[in-house]
């Protein structure tokens, strides 16, 4: 238990909950922009079309086209404000509430999709997060925090809604398809119900998935392998090697959703699912370092901490942050400057 | 409350509410899901809710298939599929038809004079296989494009 508090309270630097906030909200935003079409046509469907989820269960009428574009647009609106850390205490929570209500109503007509679930989790947890300390646009100048726990906990819960979220699947499969969806051929009928439906609605369907369902023995191994990359997955929690294992294959089991279902989760397939999972300020120093100069492996030899190893060697040291300014500062040696 | 206490109720609760009690409860919401896409077995041959656009008769007969947006509203297959079955489970094919029939009369394709709701089904497997012979039709509305000749 000591370990694993020690774990959860670590303390992280406000970086990483600052890149974090770019990135996911930033995602949020622009699949809001991307998907516009979408939200803008599902606020007039038919009317007895309506079938309220999530927060909106209690509406027995679909609200007015309206109120739901003024809605959409102040998502927007407050998405693009929150990445930029402006009034984030303000524009967090109204873009995570906003975000929440337009997408739920978008899957209010009778079928939810599941690829917004995660989304709108991180999207919660970094909107009531101190995730402005540092890059945002109206406190440019101020200097960093020291890291410390408020940073490294909330990270870490999105790191463990990433793994519920494939836990819970595979439970599902289990649960649902038992040792049939393991063994049999469950998998190559969803596969291929899948593609023929889509045929017989008129959309794009993937003609490699159409192509394998013709070969029976693919798809235990398949099944086994989906099952084992769900059910696994709070092993990534370790951090360290197993970690990128793990990350590497649910990865791989999207790409093969995509090819063989053209089925898309685009929050998972850009990595920003996994991102909690590592020390992702790490990129952003990097490139503020790279025009200066190339650094060694004398430098900094093991790289950033693992976010979620456990252990001492999960701490970032104290003073990480300053150590990454100094060298930032010009210098061409960063460790000569150390006191 | 201390901010170690603060960390470990937000991830008790994340764990309870998004974890075990949409397991428990078998529910799929949002955000709160069981997530059972891809979880339920399937045999081979599972029916098809849809509406294709027709025109002609007999050996003059042309159909054509209707993407999504024409079905239902929506750029979504799966939504679009769930709004067909729902209307036929709900006895309002009719309903259905009228407003797909209007969304082709202004968007197309163009000579399609009727729309037929139908549920179709075909051994999924075969038919990648080459074999396009459907198990089962049945046409459970049939109404006229505005427009259309009929």
């Amino acid at each position: 238990m000591k370990r694993v508090n020690r774990w959860l309270m670590a303390p992280a630097p406000a970086e990483r909950l600052a890149v974090l906030r770019v990135l996911v909200l930033g995602y949020a935003t622009a699949f809001l922009v991307v998907r516009s079409n979408a939200f803008w046509t599902s606020a007039a469907r038919p009317p007895w079309q309506w079938r309220p989820v999530g927060v909106l269960w209690f509406l027995d009428d679909a609200p007015s086209a309206w109120s739901v574009r003024i809605l959409f647009v102040v998502a927007i609106a407050a998405g693009v404000a929150a990445t930029a850390g402006w009034r984030y205490r303000m524009t967090g929570p109204v873009f995570a509430v906003a975000f929440l209500v337009v997408t739920t109503h978008r899957l209010s007509w009778g079928s939810v999709l599941h690829t917004e679930h995660l989304v709108v989790l991180h999207v919660m947890i970094l909107a009531f997060s101190p995730a402005a300390e540092v890059w945002r646009v109206d406190a440019r100048r101020r200097p960093s925090p020291a890291a410390d726990p408020r940073f490294g906990w909330p990270v870490r819960v999105m790191a463990v809604a990433t793994v519920v979220g494939y836990v819970v699947a595979g439970v599902a499969k289990v649960r649902y398809g038992g040792s049939e969806w393991l063994v049999g051929d469950v998998l190559r009928h969803h596969i291929a119900f899948d593609n023929l439906r889509k045929v017989l609605l008129g959309d794009h369907h993937s003609a490699l998935g159409g192509w394998v369902v013709r070969f029976d023995a693919v798809f235990p191994p398949l099944a086994l392998a989906t099952v084992l990359v769900e059910l696994a997955a709070p092993l990534a929690l370790l951090g360290g090697r197993l970690r990128t294992v793990w990350v590497a294959a649910a990865w791989g089991f999207h790409v093969g959703i995509v090819a063989l279902m053209a089925i898309a989760f685009p929050y998972h397939l850009t990595g920003l699912a996994y991102a909690p999972l590592f020390a992702v300020e790490g990129l952003a120093r990097r490139r503020s370092v790279r025009p200066r100069r190339r650094p060694s492996p004398r430098d900094d030899p093991r790289g950033s901490p693992p976010a979620m190893s456990v252990g001492p060697r999960s701490h970032p040291p104290a003073d990480a942050h300053r150590r990454v300014r100094v060298w930032e500062g010009g210098s061409r040696s960063p460790r000569r400057r150390l006191p | 409350m201390t901010s170690s206490w603060r960390a470990w109720l937000v991830v008790a609760a994340f764990v309870g509410v998004f974890g075990a009690w949409p397991v428990l409860a078998e529910r799929d919401s949002y955000p709160v899901s069981n997530l059972p896409m891809f979880a339920s077995p399937r045999t081979r041959t599972e029916p098809v809710v849809t509406a294709v656009a027709v025109a002609g008769e007999g050996a003059d007969r042309r159909v054509w298939r209707l993407g999504p947006r024409r079905l239902a509203g929506t750029d979504e297959v799966i939504a679009a599929g769930a709004t067909l079955r729902r209307a036929v489970l709900a006895g309002s094919a009719d309903r259905l038809c009228d407003e797909i029939a209007a969304r082709v009369a202004v968007g197309g394709p163009r000579g399609a004079e009727g729309i037929e709701v139908i549920t179709e089904r075909y051994d999924a497997v075969a038919w990648f296989e080459g074999d396009r012979t459907p198990a089962e039709r049945v046409v459970h509305h049939r109404c006229d494009v505005p427009g259309g000749r009929s």
